[in-house]
């Protein structure tokens, strides 16, 4: 009995420090790279979205939700990680399914033009996946994105990945964790500073222009799951002049968009608002706080007149103080961003130093 | 493949709840099949070797018991017509004729062995482009060609069932590394059926615990740095040679020991005790103390096998005894370096093992005569003297296995007396950031690890007072965070596993 | 017998072969050793040594288990 007991007792200990030491070495993502940290940030909203955008940095720093509930009533939440390939979109997709079920998806589909996983995707993997919770679909979606060295259990089991962080510790890691500060609104990464597109490499001839079957497959998924779900799907490119949007891979799209009855919108070809001389924040990759406003701007009366379910919800009392929180919070980095531009002409702190603000 | 994957663990714990929930008569068969698969993951080339091995070796052993049964048959049929001069010479023809078929035996063996060997002797330096790795070869040769001689000399009954003897051979957690079990040491444990011993289990548990710890958190840790140390072995000479050599008997010990270690426990878990193989080597006061504590199953089989055989011998009566000891020496130690591999640096660190042991050997009436006349040999200070003296002593011999190069480490040798660069050694950890391959807090960590490994010599503790499982559970938790494995650390398979 | 622990008295002189048990007072003859003891008795006995006796400790621990194994082997 008393042999038992002990090893009941050892077992408890085990489980306890195993949790304690993995929260302890798992990377926090609240500094450099703080991207790692949007996944779990859904998990901290309401759950009651109209709309889920979904994608990489195109769409994460493109398009401010709270533009879209200020102006048009849309409430919305922007799923999306640096680098997300259309496996990853998938798995956020099937994730916040497990949570509530939007009346329309808004995709990224840039991801189409990435065939396989990439050797050096692990860290992104990573980023997409540390913050999730643990659910069959998550671990099949980890399935097809790993790279060759990963392991599955590593996903599970995070500190079999990290353990080797013991010597990086740093005073983050204690500061955080038990809690986490908000990176984003809504999932928008908020950028206000400008560094304008400079020369743009002309785009090289590829030997072939079709897309590879991983990536195709995940987008079939999501169409199946989206009909499955009564959710509409709509297809989104951003206006990014890099990496060049091949007219080859547009046709793909537009005609894939049609086979299926989806709305398509390419904010390459359909826009002259977007100057990216100003409305972008690293030369032309991304839109800063600026461009994802007059972006919105532009997206949401199109998604308003094709997108039937999305419908005008200002005025419920539930979601007005919810968004009124957002939209205060928004106000005050944005703020924080201006004054930190007007002095040093870039953000650095401010991004780091959220947490005072929010 | 090694114990250190989740699969081979996952595999394991299936096994484990197999094991005991089947009938008890489908033990030892599923001990056989998953030695099999366990060994086919080595490569097909290397398990159709193996089988061939064993039926042949079945086959003879066979021979060898028909022909002893008949020769006893026929002495006790004429026990009263023979004379003893008569039965004698009886018995010399029946043996002749049984030795003919045990070296037809070991001879197909060693030649298979052999060729393998020189196959690597010859990819190594690349005279044939590669070749299928035979992992594990030499240990299961070693066992079953134990077990032919060990039969032709009677010791043992022969084994009738094939697959018995294939269980034997390859019975999986010493198929790879060791240790060198003996038929009659291990085949009643293997062929048995048990039921759980939650004790035996539970330490077997523990015994895993502690190699995996071993091997982790210091063996792959020090490698790192005997990787770095080695990649451009001319630049270290001196002092910096020196600490080579030191940090490669400890990685070696860790390295080892840990994956035996892991080895008994999991025989252990299968109710099955197993041969150890290391007894605090470093506690050794003098080579031939050295040689009973590190490696011990290959020590005795070369001992049982090798040198007795030779040191009586026909051929050898007519010399003085200690004419016999020294030819026999030297051969044994020749073979066991050649066992280790056909190269230069195998064959003199074997000689070089040879040549110590026959010197002391010779020195030892000295050595007893100046223990008595001295009272202060038995202090416990001379005791740590002695012990000091011996693993320097091997530390050197050890040498010659790092560089895989004899004249370089004789270079090194010579260098610690012409160029020991003192200076130059001490001031390198200032002027460097990372050590020699490893960051500072690494070699803390490898260090602790070390200490850990001295202050729990696990074979006291065994049969006595045990840590509690507590410690069991936090030493899975150092392992988890301080062992060396994931993403970025590129696995090395154990160094014993070539042989 | 008496013949046995004369020759053992020569080559250990310092132990009492009357009492001495390899399985309580720990282990004697090493293996070089052996090979001296194995080559007197051999040529004191007038019998063969077969080698597979001597890798095992049960034949060695004492005077008595040596002798015993002596008749044996001259039986044979």
């Amino acid at each position: 009995m008393k042999r038992i007991l002990s090893i009941l007792l050892a077992f408890v200990f085990f489980c306890t420090a195993f949790w304690a030491v993995q929260r302890l070495l798992m990377p926090k993502y609240m500094s450099n790279p703080f991207e790692g940290a949007l996944t779990a940030e859904y998990y901290r909203s309401n759950f009651a979205h109209d709309l889920i955008i979904i994608g990489s940095c195109e769409v994460y720093s493109n398009i401010s939700p709270v533009v879209l509930w200020e102006e048009y009533g849309i409430p919305a939440f922007i799923r999306g990680n640096p680098q997300q390939l259309m496996w990853h979109s998938r798995a956020m997709l099937e994730d916040t399914l497990r949570h509530e079920t939007p009346r329309a998806v808004l995709l990224s589909i840039q991801a189409l033009m990435y065939p396989t996983p990439p050797h050096d995707g692990e860290p992104y993997n990573r980023m997409v996946f540390d913050g999730m919770r643990l659910s069959l679909p998550m671990l099949r979606n980890v399935r097809e994105s790993m790279t060759p060295e990963e392991s599955m259990l590593s996903y599970v089991f995070p500190l079999l990945r990290f353990h080797s962080r013991w010597q990086e510790l740093n005073h983050e890691d204690l500061q955080f964790f038990w809690r986490r500060d908000p990176v984003s609104i809504n999932g928008f990464v908020m950028r206000a500073d400008v560094l304008p597109s400079g020369w743009i490499p002309p785009p090289a001839m590829l030997p072939d222009y079709s897309f590879g079957q991983q990536a195709i497959d995940a987008l079939y998924d999501m169409l199946a799951i989206t009909q499955e779900h009564g959710i509409e799907l709509i297809l989104f490119k951003a206006p990014s002049l890099l990496p060049h949007w091949h007219n080859e891979w547009d046709a793909w799209v537009v005609d894939f968009a049609e086979q299926h009855g989806l709305p398509y919108f390419n904010a390459i070809t359909s826009t002259d608002t977007i100057d990216h001389q100003y409305h972008t924040f690293n030369g032309g990759l991304n839109l800063n706080l600026a461009g994802a406003e007059r972006l919105t701007r532009y997206l949401a009366p199109w998604l308003m007149d094709n997108a039937p379910s999305l419908t005008d919800r200002r005025g419920e009392p539930a979601l007005d103080a919810h968004w009124q929180q957002l939209a205060t919070q928004y106000r005050a980095w944005q703020a924080a961003q201006e004054a930190e531009i007007a002095e040093t002409g870039r953000v650095y702190h401010s991004i780091l130093l959220r947490n005072a603000l929010s | 493949m090694t114990f250190i994957s989740p699969w081979f663990l996952g595999g394991l714990c299936v096994l484990f709840v197999l094991y005991y929930t089947l009938p008890k008569r489908a033990q030892w068969p599923l001990l056989l099949l998953a030695s099999l698969g366990f060994y086919a993951l080595a490569g097909w080339a290397a398990l159709a070797a193996m089988l061939v091995t064993v039926a042949a070796s079945y086959g003879i052993a066979m021979h060898m018991s028909k022909l002893k049964i008949a020769q006893k048959a026929h002495v006790a049929q004429h026990r009263d017509s023979m004379t003893r001069d008569e039965r004698k010479a009886y018995n010399a023809a029946q043996k002749r004729r049984q030795r003919g078929w045990l070296i037809a035996g070991l001879l197909f063996n060693f030649s298979l062995l052999a060729a393998v060997k020189i196959g690597e002797a010859l990819a190594r330096i690349d005279i044939i482009p590669s070749m299928i790795f035979f992992v594990g070869i030499s240990y299961y040769m070693f066992r079953i060609c134990g077990y032919l001689i060990d039969v032709f000399w009677g010791k043992i009954e022969v084994q009738r069932n094939p697959l018995k003897l294939a269980l034997f051979t390859i019975f999986f957690p010493y198929a790879m590394i060791g240790p060198i079990s003996r038929y009659h040491n291990v085949a009643d444990a293997l062929l048995n059926e048990k039921r759980i011993d939650w004790a035996l289990f539970g330490r077997g548990l523990q015994r895993m615990i502690w190699g995996f710890f071993k091997v982790m958190v210091v063996g792959f840790r020090l490698l790192l740095s005997i990787n770095h140390l080695r990649a451009t072995p001319g630049e270290y000479s001196g002092m910096f040679a020196f600490f080579t050599m030191l940090v490669w008997g400890a990685y070696l010990y860790a390295d080892f020991s840990g994956a035996i270690d892991i080895s008994i426990g999991i025989a252990m878990c299968f109710g099955i005790r197993v041969e150890e193989n290391f007894i605090s080597p470093f506690r050794a006061r003098d080579i031939f103390d050295y040689w009973r504590r590190w490696h011990i199953t290959m020590g005795t089989w070369f001992r049982d096998y090798v040198f007795y055989p030779l040191s009586v011998a026909k051929f050898m009566q007519k010399w003085p005894t200690r004419v016999k000891i020294h030819i026999a020496t030297a051969v044994t130690w020749f073979t066991t370096g050649i066992w280790h591999g056909v190269a230069w640096n195998f064959i003199v660190w074997g000689l070089s093992n040879g040549v110590v042991i026959m010197i002391s050997q010779e020195l030892k009436p000295l050595y007893e005569r100046f223990n008595k006349r001295f009272s202060f040999t038995k202090t416990k200070v001379y005791t740590c003297f002695a012990i000091v003296r011996t693993f320097l002593l091997l530390t050197l011999i050890r040498a010659f296995d790092i560089y895989f190069d004899v004249p370089l480490t004789f270079r090194h040798f010579a260098s610690f007396i012409t160029n020991p660069q003192f200076g130059a050694f001490f001031r390198y950890f200032g002027e460097h950031e990372v050590w020699f391959g490893l960051a500072p807090l690494e070699w803390l960590v490898a260090a602790l690890g070390i200490a850990v490994m001295i202050a729990v010599p696990w074979f006291r503790k065994e049969e006595k007072r045990r840590p509690p499982a507590i410690f069991w559970a936090a030493l899975v938790l150092v392992i988890f965070i301080f062992g060396m494995y994931g993403l970025g650390f590129d696995m090395q398979d154990f160094f014993y596993m070539q042989f | 017998m008496d013949k046995l622990l004369e020759l053992l008295n020569e080559l250990y002189p310092d132990v009492d072969f009357a009492t001495y048990d390899a399985r309580t007072d720990g282990p004697l003859i090493q293996s070089l050793e052996m090979v001296e003891l194995i080559t007197e008795i051999e040529q004191r006995f007038d019998i063969e040594f077969p080698p597979s006796v001597m890798g095992d400790p049960e034949h060695f621990y004492s005077a008595a288990a040596i002798w015993a194994l002596i008749e044996r082997l001259e039986d044979e």
